[in-house]
């Protein structure tokens, strides 16, 4: 059953993510409106560089693509909530948790990057897989260590498939770590040492 | 009239210093609060066009900090949040408040009801 947590989760998910969109069609709004008042100036006689369009133009394609993206991860995380069991790929979890913590990461100043590694599909809770890991990602970008990048990635582990988040400070306040209780609603374990957190996971079958 | 525009999307605030600009208003932008603070050292500046919510200084630290630097100038908030608390802080702290994305009509009647009322 979904508890208030989790309601309050979505809601920081989706504001975040709203944000985000306002400044892709402040963007759009903007070099649209660049190009109208170009247009209306070379209307009274003033030259247009051809350059001058094609870099406008140019603009306003990448943010479409950057409005997509968002939307695309929205969309995939909005599906998280379909049915609390089903077949998961961690390594696709890893890159929705990443990409819906890019703008925070911009907000701490910190890079957050995935690493490479295997992919298990694991039958889970999606949507409390991805808010823990996520939770996990937070902690960490509030306190990095002096490289300021935050790294997540799947693990094999001895007692099931890992998913590590690396880059923390190694004085990172353990005492703010995850609520225990939703790494219990979800069965997996998380393991803390200095610079890491890693939420474990049972092995399948 | 001087305008400086500070956020950190970078083809937004560029389009609304040219289009500025265009309409004869000097106006120059910064994507980040430490840039911000170089520009308005340096220049004398009317008004400043800040975002509420950037990586660093938030607008609201950032405002303070300019303000500092230069104790005349104007400020106007600009937010792609809208929300209550948000618009509390922008209104109560700046001549004006702003959501994205703005229309420029908009804009420049809110640069010219800010500036009116620093003289008044």
């Amino acid at each position: 059953m979904p508890e208030n947590d989790d309601l309050l989760f979505f809601g920081r998910i989706s504001a975040s993510v709203s944000h985000e969109l306002k400044n892709v069609l402040a963007v759009i709004n903007e070099q649209a409106g660049l190009l109208e008042d170009l247009v209306c100036l070379a209307g009274q006689g003033m030259l247009l560089d051809p350059q001058r369009l094609a870099t406008t133009a140019g603009c306003l394609l990448k943010q479409v693509r950057r409005g997509d993206a968002i939307l695309c991860h929205l969309n995939r995380f909005a599906h998280t909530t379909d049915t609390p069991c089903q077949q998961v790929s961690l390594g696709e979890t890893v890159a929705l948790a990443a990409a819906l913590g890019q703008r925070q990461a911009a907000m701490h100043q910190v890079a957050l990057a995935t690493t490479p590694g295997p992919d298990p599909r694991v039958t889970t809770d999606p949507f409390l897989l991805c808010r823990l890991l996520t939770l996990c990602l937070e902690q960490a970008m509030a306190s990095p260590d002096a490289t300021k990048t935050v790294s997540v990635g799947v693990e094999d582990g001895p007692e099931g498939p890992v998913l590590a988040v690396t880059g923390l400070a190694p004085d990172a306040d353990a005492g703010q770590a995850p609520d225990a209780a939703l790494a219990t609603r979800l069965g997996v374990r998380l393991e803390r040492a200095p610079g890491r957190i890693a939420i474990i996971l049972p092995a399948a079958g | 009239m001087n305008i400086l525009f500070v956020d950190d999307e970078s083809e937004l605030v560029s389009a609304l210093a040219e289009r500025l600009n265009l309409r004869g208003i000097k106006a120059d932008y910064a994507t980040d609060g430490e840039t911000a603070a170089e520009k308005v050292r340096a220049n004398a500046y009317d008004l400043a066009v800040l975002d509420m919510k950037m990586p660093g200084l938030s607008g609201l630290d950032l405002k303070k900090k300019l303000q500092r630097l230069r104790p005349g100038m104007r400020f106007i908030f600009m937010t792609g949040h809208g929300s209550e608390e948000d618009f509390r802080a922008g209104s109560s702290e700046a001549a004006g408040y702003l959501v994205k994305p703005v229309r420029i009509e908009d804009l420049l009647a809110a640069i010219n009801q800010a500036l009116a009322a620093g003289q008044g």
